[in-house]
């Protein structure tokens, strides 16, 4: 990275803080997700949000993209959507001269923002197919390769209440994701403030904040270091979340089948970056990564049955694995 | 930059040091005074077990908090680790951790950036806000207060058994209980003597007065052994050494045999004298000793007094409990003496007058007396009187401390101790000389006549007094 780093990481947190404000014009009280999506686009990772109707899952995810005047798209998730609808398709055309070709129709996981809305209501099949998406960052169609547009981010969204008629997301599937958000019920307070803002003859809209120097922002972020006992702290967290290795936590011991993957590990040092330099500081403490386990971890964390019948969260876990 | 990084945790390792010697320290001492309160504990339901020496105690205190600074220093050594607690404790969040192992290769552009903030960030940095010297467990440590009671009353202990009177009051008890030992082993009746000088001996340290007490203990076991050994009509041995030394000039097989407790054999020789030189002889040792028997025995005179003083030695005479006693009693005079001999040589050694025997041989009879002054007392053929000092024959100027050397004397010459007091009132220099020689060699005998004797309590401050009144100027 070239130029004045403590410049570019001034312009960050000044970025940072212009998308914040500009998405928590039209939510309230979810300051707590409004961060981890902030968090995930910077980093570059895909982020899962779960909480129940009506809490502001798609209206976060439109406000993201209008702040960062990005463009977006929508998928709802049904049981019968299929593979193409996502990602499209080859459509045979014919051109002035009458010959027919194939042409890619591209669908809409083709924009920077996708909303995946209850993704769990679609099928494996079709769940499966944002998998390449997210982790390549392309799609291929009838052998050939369509990249995604950069920056590209898939904020799926997912209802804990209604599991009737759901397919659970595959742990592959899950693994992608940089964060999973709990989208939290707003309290009093902010009910009247939703009400303020949203039942009167003008209702808040979202300025876009210029963003030149995205990529460099980015860049920025991967570039803050972190000493080894630091990256110590990821992974003996990520470690103590598998039952059968050392220094793993008793609940993990007993109540998980899977621990975190590697990926885990990843996610917890980018999300740590970034909190470091929202922090005004340009290296990665033991707290960035503490601040992050629980998001960054708690879905990558298999129960076993004995898990699941005694109501252990994976949430549990690694509250204890943060006591070490 | 990195300079100023290190200092600072050069700071913070002196005092994370200290700290650590406060948390080791601490433990140790409540271990050392623990262990101490253990033994004591232990102590009090088995006797037997003997209380550690005082250095021994402070070795348990000292030796653990040396021990303390050393692993305090110890354990800080590795700046690393220095950094890794300065940032757990200051909430630095990891900037001394990260700028010490923060590779200067690293390719990052953020590495300058990172030592320029936390070099920034360590110069603000109040270190005594974040490192206080806190002694830990605070109030845990009231419990040191009893403890610490403990160990205060053992320093006081120590010291007051330590003290020199005590040590000095203890020889002279422990040489009469070795004396009494001595007669245990021959005559059956002493182990209880024995037995009561050692519950004296382990007392003296609780007395203010060790040296009287001791005394006076001795004094008590003197009467109760005299009273056994012979009653009343018995001559004692201080009368029968006073005898001797009356008569050591003409008649010394019979002072002999009266200073050996061959009463028998004295009881003969004293059918055999001449009445008149009998009732001089008590008269001389009555008037030294000022022994009121023995001036009535002088005063009667004639036969009546030799018959009776015969009957007197053969009434000494008895069992081999009784000669047992005696020769105990008679070493326990000479204990008494020696003491206060070796006090009239510590006291009056500077005025030339030793309690020794001028010429080296045995003591002198009349420091066997029981009245007697210790230190050769009046009477005695070596120093009746007749000693450099109360001859007036010292020289002032000379360091009497050295002066060893004295002059045998005759009996019958010179003045006696009463005389040298009666004379001391002049204007003498010399006769100051020889009072002042005499008080000193008088005192000890003299408390010992007061412990001997039952003084009303409210009477001993008139007496002690009275003594003060007659103490020469010095």
């Amino acid at each position: 990275m070239t130029g004045d780093p403590e410049k570019h990481a001034a312009e960050f947190r000044e970025a940072f803080q212009q998308l914040r404000t500009e998405m928590e014009k039209v939510l309230v009280g979810q300051s707590e997700a409004v961060l981890g999506v902030l968090t995930a686009f910077f980093a570059e990772g895909h982020a899962l949000l779960e909480g129940a109707p009506g809490l502001g899952k798609t209206a976060l995810v439109r406000a993201l993209a209008g702040a960062a005047g990005l463009n977006f798209s929508r998928i709802q998730f049904t049981p019968d959507l299929m593979p193409a609808d996502i990602i499209g398709t080859n459509l045979i055309v014919e051109d002035e001269h009458g010959r027919k070709r194939f042409e890619f129709e591209r669908g809409p996981v083709f924009a920077n923002i996708v909303l995946a809305d209850e993704i769990n209501r679609a099928t494996p099949k079709t769940q499966s197919a944002l998998l390449e998406a997210m982790q390549e960052r392309h799609a291929t169609v009838a052998g050939v390769q369509h990249p995604m547009p950069r920056p590209f981010l898939v904020l799926a969204t997912q209802n804990p209440i209604e599991m009737e008629g759901t397919y659970p997301l595959p742990e592959a599937q899950l693994d992608r994701f940089l964060l999973k958000l709990h989208v939290e019920y707003p309290g009093a307070d902010d009910l009247h403030e939703i009400l303020q803002r949203t039942t009167r003859e003008h209702s808040p809209a979202v300025a876009p904040v210029r963003l030149e120097n995205a990529d460099r922002l980015r860049e920025l972020v991967r570039s803050v270091p972190a000493v080894r006992e630091v990256e110590a702290r990821a992974i003996q967290l990520v470690l103590a979340t598998h039952p059968d290795r050392a220094g793993s936590v008793p609940l993990a011991k007993k109540f998980v089948r899977y621990g975190a993957s590697p990926r885990g590990a990843q996610a917890l040092m980018l999300c740590a970056k970034i909190n470091a330099l929202l922090d005004g500081r340009y290296h990665v403490a033991k707290d960035d990564i503490d601040a992050w386990a629980i998001p960054a971890l708690r879905h990558r964390i298999i129960l076993n049955f004995e898990g699941e019948a005694e109501g252990v969260t994976s949430e549990a876990v690694l509250k204890e694995a943060l006591a070490l | 930059m990195d300079l100023i990084v290190r200092r600072k945790l050069g700071e913070a390792r002196w005092r994370l040091t200290i700290q650590r010697f406060l948390h080791l320290g601490v433990s140790a001492v409540v271990a050392g005074l623990s262990l101490v309160f253990v033994w004591y504990g232990l102590g009090l339901f088995s006797p037997g077990m003997r209380a550690w020496p005082v250095p021994a105690v402070v070795a348990l205190g000292a030796a653990p908090l040396l021990a303390a600074a050393g692993l305090a220093l110890f354990w800080w050594r590795s700046l690393v680790d220095v950094a890794r607690e300065v940032d757990a404790r200051a909430a630095t969040r990891d900037r001394f951790l990260t700028v010490l192992q923060l590779d200067r290769n690293e390719a990052s552009s953020l590495t300058q950036a990172i030592r320029t903030e936390v070099a920034a960030f360590a110069s603000c940095l109040q270190l005594k806000d974040h490192l206080r010297w806190k002694i830990p467990g605070r109030k845990l440590l009231w419990l040191l207060v009893p403890l610490a009671g403990l160990a205060g009353t053992e320093l006081f202990r120590h010291w007051r058994e330590t003290r020199p009177e005590v040590a000095e009051a203890r020889q002279i008890v422990e040489k009469a209980r070795l004396a009494a030992n001595d007669q245990a082993k021959e005559t059956p009746g002493f182990e209880k003597v024995v037995r009561e000088l050692e519950i004296v001996r382990e007392r003296l340290s609780e007395s203010p007065e060790p040296l009287r007490d001791a005394l006076r203990a001795l004094a008590e076991l003197e009467q109760k052994l005299s009273a056994s050994a012979g009653g009343a009509s018995a001559l004692s041995s201080g009368e029968a050494a006073a005898l001797a030394e009356a008569l050591a000039g003409g008649h010394s097989k019979l002072a002999a045999d009266l200073r050996s407790g061959h009463n028998a054999d004295a009881a003969e020789g004293v059918a055999r004298m001449d009445p008149e030189a009998l009732a001089q002889a008590l008269a001389e040792a009555a008037r030294h000793v000022e022994n009121a028997r023995l001036r009535e025995l002088a005063r009667q005179g004639g036969a009546r007094a030799q018959k009776q003083l015969v009957s007197m030695l053969q009434n000494s005479g008895g069992t081999a409990g009784d000669s047992a006693r005696r020769k105990f009693l008679s070493e326990l005079s000479d204990i008494k003496s020696g003491t206060q001999a070796a006090n009239g040589e510590t006291d009056g050694g500077k005025d030339g007058e030793a309690g020794e025997s001028p010429d080296g041989a045995e003591k002198s009879a009349p420091a066997r007396a029981d009245n007697a002054p210790p230190g050769g007392g009046a009477g005695s053929e070596k120093d009746l009187g007749r000693g450099t000092d109360l001859a007036g024959e010292a020289d002032p100027g000379q360091d009497l401390r050295a002066v060893e050397d004295f002059v045998p004397g005759r009996a019958g010459e010179g003045a006696s101790l009463g005389e040298s007091f009666r004379s001391a009132g002049g204007d003498d220099p010399k006769a100051a000389q020889a009072y002042r020689s005499a008080y000193r060699s008088a005192l000890p005998a003299a408390l010992d006549a007061v412990n001997r004797e039952e003084i009303p309590s409210g009477s001993r401050l008139l007496v002690r007094r009275y003594f003060e009144a007659i103490r020469p100027k010095e």
